[in-house]
């Protein structure tokens, strides 16, 4: 199963390479499948491959997410579980990714489990939504159903989420 | 000085004390890495031993040297000879930095990363050797530093009981009022806890770089 988390939790005692490599380096694959597989990889995710010998601390958050993707990615695992994985990165740099990343999942062909607060986020990405209250699931909708739910609890919070977004009037 | 004079007239004496010191001083870290190490892993393993483990190594580093010598003189093998009741006493005090520094660098490695590798299905073992002792190693010599230099220190008493070392002359000297013959053991006893202190104060800073997040 590939994981991300919204710290990414990169190695940062190893490249950005042997960080995405890591799993295949760990169950002895051969080294130039693992290069190339890295390689396709970060190109994948909208990284530029020649970033594979830096370090992750010479990057930004939006590539350090990306090296995090790739990496959960790596031995093509049936299943990803995203865990707020964009939730530390700052608004432009999050709207972007999510753009891509909605394009990428139609590639990757993968049962994806993305938690998230952000109801725009989830509306954008996913094909169904998990709709959890103290840890209990309440529903699971499409986008459209869940726009238009007549359930108590959902609606409830699509209105409060509708409203609840600061936008100043500046006059 | 009357100082350089003796050194070079009795330098082969000198070199078989320093080496004995450094003998002393060399076998029980050894020990102390050996032992305190894992054992400082096994504490972040399991939390509830904290208490004892630090504690003892606590109250060991408590205990006046020359009375540690004195207490573990009963135990056998160990106790008959002075160089091993000396070694074995050197790695008791030794080990209280040592297991310390390593439960806590392990501990300070970043959460994330150590979530994301269990995430990513490394077992306890891989992620123990490739992510968290790589990245605890700096703090871990600290910890092996401290100690090197208190060995040094500490084993100047271990003359007392027999076991040879510069202590000798510190002693030899406080018993035939001959301050130079105390100098003689108490600087080069010096000069080494400085040049151990140094010399692995660099071997930290080279370390540096990589693990910087």
């Amino acid at each position: 199963m590939g994981y991300a988390i919204q710290e990414v939790g990169l190695f940062p005692h190893f490249s950005v390479g042997r960080n995405i490599g890591l799993v295949p380096i760990i169950e002895h694959w051969p080294a130039e499948r693992i290069q190339s597989r890295v390689r396709e990889l970060m190109i994948l995710v909208g990284l530029d491959p020649q970033l594979a010998s830096r370090y992750p601390r010479e990057l930004s958050g939006g590539q350090r997410q990306r090296v995090g993707v790739a990496r959960a990615l790596v031995a093509d695992p049936p299943i990803l579980l995203m865990d707020e994985p964009f939730g530390a990165l700052d608004p432009i740099t999050r709207a972007e990714i999510q753009r891509e990343f909605q394009a990428l999942k139609q590639r990757l062909n993968k049962t994806i489990v993305f938690v998230t607060h952000d109801l725009r986020e989830a509306l954008l990405i996913a094909t169904r939504i998990g709709f959890f209250e103290a840890g209990r699931l309440l529903g699971v909708y499409t986008p459209a159903q869940f726009m238009s739910t007549t359930d108590r609890v959902a609606s409830q919070y699509l209105a409060s989420f509708r409203t609840g977004n600061n936008w100043p009037e500046y006059k | 000085m009357r100082l350089v004079e003796f050194f070079l007239n009795n330098r082969t004496e000198v070199i078989e004390l320093t080496v004995e010191h450094l003998w002393l001083v060399g076998v029980s870290m050894l020990l102390a890495v050996v032992v305190g190490v894992p054992l400082g892993i096994l504490l972040t393993r399991r939390p509830l031993l904290n208490k004892p483990v630090l504690g003892g190594a606590n109250i060991m580093q408590t205990i006046p040297s020359l009375a540690l010598f004195g207490l573990l003189m009963p135990v056998p093998w160990v106790g008959e000879r002075a160089d091993r009741l000396t070694i074995l006493a050197l790695t008791l005090y030794a080990l209280l930095p040592i297991i310390r520094n390593t439960y806590a660098g392990i501990n300070g490695v970043d959460h994330a990363v150590v979530e994301a590798g269990r995430g990513m299905g490394m077992t306890d073992g891989q992620l123990l050797v490739q992510v968290q002792l790589p990245l605890a190693l700096r703090v871990i010599l600290a910890g092996v530093r401290v100690a090197t230099v208190i060995s040094v220190g500490v084993a100047t008493s271990a003359a007392a009981i027999g076991a040879g070392g510069l202590g000798e002359y510190i002693f030899r000297g406080l018993a035939m009022v001959n301050n130079q013959l105390i100098l003689a053991g108490a600087i080069p006893a010096a000069l080494l806890a400085l040049g151990a202190d140094l010399g692995l104060g660099l071997l930290e800073k080279s370390l540096r770089p990589r693990n910087l997040g």
